[in-house]
């Protein structure tokens, strides 16, 4: 069996355990789904079947077991109950560790896979008899158990005469390179001149090494026939499971097939270090011997490298390493290639700014590329929260369920990666503070189960993800009071209710009336809304008194190269995320109009608050009258940037800023433009609150 | 130069001596390959074994090949394998001397 074909099981294993998860977790709220029953089922089989079929029989036995009990909740002989669900979600984790060891049972799985079939056994057909039906050998020691890849070394020697017997030592090869992969080396020295040699005899002798899932018995089995006519000796080289260690110096195989006894071995570690060259300058084994050993050597370490690449990786072969490496390569070639379009530009070569322009549409082809391989879906970590979600709410005693929408969307691995702790807080709000008891829902007229809803899906270049509860909602007066008695509010006149839920995500605020382990320490929110801002995101909240909660992300799909408008304010040069950008207007300052917060654009009947940059840049005085205002969007809010000029939409390499910079309020990194300079990235969001919408032009 | 049967073929070729084989060379036609495998060593030139038309061989002729080749060696003449079938260069593998074989430094 090939360990390309162990490597697809465990792929296609992985997905079916996530399917299997997900459907138990389902069950549970719907015990009487025959659909989710069958799908379990389906599933379960699949594993057994391909497990059987590459070479993981104990996992197969094991699934058997499982299978045999959901065949009878299919046939209605049996009912779907909490501890079958429970079962089944301890055997999903059994499962996996069985796929992650390649089927090898150690004696935790043993008591694991013991104690779950011991509980199993009471839906199992066999119900009430001594033997539970578990069919899995669980008593045999490991070795035996386990049917691992194992190297065995043949040195196969034939008689001189054994052609007489019509034996051709080719066929034992054929025939062994059908039970794995073999190598072989054949020793010729035996060999005599042409003008001696009796061409019916034998002279060759071969050691060869194989790999393979065959028993040694199933190894000498091939060498029967011709046992009383050459000399075979088969050895077991290597079994461990654990290959984590090295495998054996050239010096211990010689030593070990006893062609170098200890004492040479000895003397020539005296010498200088052990390496084939000085063996063969020694003599003492001839060079075919030599390259023998190298041979199972590089094969062992080989295949314990493969066996390892195939446990701890999924489809994707690629270390994150290598591929944050990719994308910083791709951002040099960005911005090496922005120097080429200024040379051009400046120069006024058109042959040059055609290979630029050539070279653009390749380089951002390389850099999608590049992009598309990190971008991962997102679903492998909404399917955390079921389990999470389900767990809890048990925990709380309050029915909740959750639902998915469009787990296929897909966000950069980096923007997964740090999406995953604010998700599980924010999910943690929603089962702590939102959702409410069973009794609770019912006295107002709701389903005693309760729904948290998460969906995922691409907006403008963006993804949202948005996070939904049917729970009690939010009471602006209370949150109103809370940020009055904790300070956190400017004056006593109390602004909207949208205002109001803006204080959330204030430090140190919290409603929770109960410290729990879930949520109320007042240290989340706050945390959440600035993991979201330097993921370069943003969150808004909504939330309907008796109704609920909802609260959106809004996320870049990428963290590495963006597309950014530049502008030049006063002698800078700033980049604004272009995917915040809604418009360009070119006006006159004198055109603004005036109000108590500030100075204001009219765009299409809406009155929209600007912030002149020139102020936050320290150059008041230099806002020429011909002004350009940029219209983003922050926040569900709209703002008006002012710039003195805009120089165009590029692609812009996020480099980040050193500690001494980090603390500069209002940027987020920079970018080397084209012609060397460096420009600021705006953090748009924090702008705005610098400027508190009170600046004056 | 020699014909004797038609799996193996001895000729000369603008001062070669090219030994064609052809089909299945085993055990029973060991016999007549030493004799041509003798009959080029002793014409004293360069030889060539053309083994593309060759679809079978066993042990015999693989080692009637190194024995000849190692003679070849002694008598200072160019001894060549070439051009060689798929099926034959994999039961050259196969067998484990494939590496051997074709490695000058072995010789």
């Amino acid at each position: 069996m090939s360990l390309d074909l162990q490597a697809i099981f465990i792929e296609e294993a992985t997905y079916l355990l996530e399917d299997l998860e997900e459907a138990f977790l389902e069950l549970e709220s719907a015990p009487d789904d025959m659909e989710l029953v069958a799908r379990i089922f389906r599933a379960m089989h699949t594993i057994k079947g391909s497990g059987s079929m590459c070479s993981f029989p104990n996992l197969s036995a094991f699934t058997h077991e499982f299978e045999t009990a959901f065949d009878r909740v299919r046939n209605g002989d049996i009912k779907i109950t909490k501890e079958l669900i429970e079962i089944g979600l301890d055997s999903h984790g059994f499962i996996g560790r069985m796929v992650k060891t390649l089927d090898h049972v150690n004696p935790s799985l043993r008591e694991e896979s013991k104690n779950i079939l011991s509980r199993l056994h009471k839906y199992s057909p066999k119900e009430g008899a001594d033997n539970p039906g578990i069919e899995l050998d669980l008593s045999a020691p490991d070795e035996v158990v386990s049917l691992d890849w194992a190297h065995y070394r043949i040195r196969f020697t034939p008689n001189p005469g054994i052609f007489k017997y019509a034996i051709d030592p080719i066929t034992i090869f054929k025939s062994l390179a059908e039970l794995g992969e073999v190598c072989n080396v054949a020793y010729i020295k035996d060999i005599p001149d042409l003008f001696e040699i009796n061409e019916f005899a034998c002279y060759m002798s071969w050691e060869i090494i194989i790999s393979t899932q065959d028993s040694r018995d199933k190894l000498v089995e091939l060498f029967e026939f011709v046992e009383d006519d050459c000399e075979v000796n088969v050895e077991m080289i290597n079994q461990e499971n654990d290959f984590d260690d090295d495998y054996k110096r050239l010096g211990d195989i010689l030593l070990e097939r006893g062609d170098l006894t200890k004492e040479q071995v000895s003397q020539l570690f005296e010498k200088k270090p052990l390496v084939g060259e000085i063996i063969e300058e020694s003599g003492l084994v001839p060079k075919e011997k030599i390259d023998s050993a190298l041979l199972e050597q590089e094969l062992v370490r080989s295949d314990r490298e493969q066996k390892k690449q195939i446990v701890t990786n999924d489809s994707i072969r690629v270390s994150s390493a290598r591929l944050e490496m990719q994308m910083d390569l791709v951002g040099e070639l960005v911005i090496s290639l922005a120097s080429l379009h200024q040379l051009a530009v400046d120069r006024g070569d058109v042959k040059l700014n055609a290979i630029s322009e050539d070279l653009e549409h390749l380089v951002t082809s390389i850099r999608d590329n590049v992009l598309g391989i990190r971008m991962l879906p997102i679903g492998g970590t909404f399917s955390k929260f079921r389990r999470l979600v389900r767990d809890l709410s048990s925990e709380q005693g309050k029915q909740i369920e959750m639902v998915t929408y469009g787990a296929e969307t897909e966000l950069d691995k980096t923007v997964i990666d740090q999406l995953s702790d604010p998700l599980v807080h924010l999910i943690r709000n929603s089962l702590d503070h939102g959702i409410e008891l069973p009794e609770e829902r019912a006295a107002n007229g709701k389903t005693e189960k309760g729904f948290i809803t998460l969906t995922a899906k691409h907006s403008q270049g963006h993804v949202l993800i948005e996070i939904k509860d049917d729970g009690k909602g939010i009471d602006p007066d209370i949150i109103w009071k809370k940020s009055q008695e904790k300070s956190l509010t400017n004056g006593d006149e109390r602004p909207s209710d949208k205002e109001i839920l803006q204080y959330i995500f204030a430090p140190g605020f919290s409603t929770a009336e109960a410290i729990t382990n879930i949520s109320g320490r007042g240290v989340g929110m706050d945390v959440v809304k600035r993991s979201i801002e330097s993921l370069r995101g943003s969150i808004i909240l909504e939330s309907v008194l008796g109704e609920g909660t909802t609260i959106t992300l809004q996320l870049p799909l990428t963290l590495a190269i963006i597309e950014g408008l530049l502008v030049e304010v006063g002698n800078e040069s700033l980049v604004i995320p272009l995917a915040m950008v809604v418009e360009c207007v070119e006006t006159k300052k004198s055109q603004l109009e005036s109000s108590r917060k500030g100075q204001l654009i009219r765009v299409r009947n809406s009155l929209i608050p600007c912030l002149p940059l020139q102020n936050w840049l320290g150059n008041q005085t230099h806002i020429p009258e011909n002004i350009q205002i940029i219209i983003v969007n922050i926040d569900d809010e709209q703002y008006g940037l002012i710039v003195n000029d805009v120089i165009g939409q590029q692609q812009i390499v996020i480099k980040s800023l050193g500690s001494i910079y980090q603390s500069i309020e209002g940027v987020s990194g920079a970018t080397i433009l084209g012609d060397g300079a460096v420009a600021l990235i705006l953090d748009l969001p924090q702008i705005v609150k610098l400027f508190q919408v009170t600046e004056q032009v | 130069m020699s014909q004797l049967d038609n799996a193996c073929k001895l000729v000369d070729s603008n001062g070669v001596s090219i030994l064609t084989l052809k089909g299945k060379v085993k055990i029973t036609e060991a016999t007549c390959l030493k004799e041509l495998l003798i009959e080029a060593v002793n014409e004293g030139n360069p030889i060539r074994v053309d083994m593309s038309e060759l679809e079978d061989i066993d042990i015999t002729m693989i080692q009637l090949l190194f024995s000849a080749r190692n003679k070849a060696a002694t008598f200072d003449l160019e001894f060549n394998i070439f051009p060689i079938s798929v099926q034959t260069k994999e039961l050259l593998r196969t067998s484990g001397v494939l590496y051997e074989l074709f490695n000058p430094n072995n010789v």
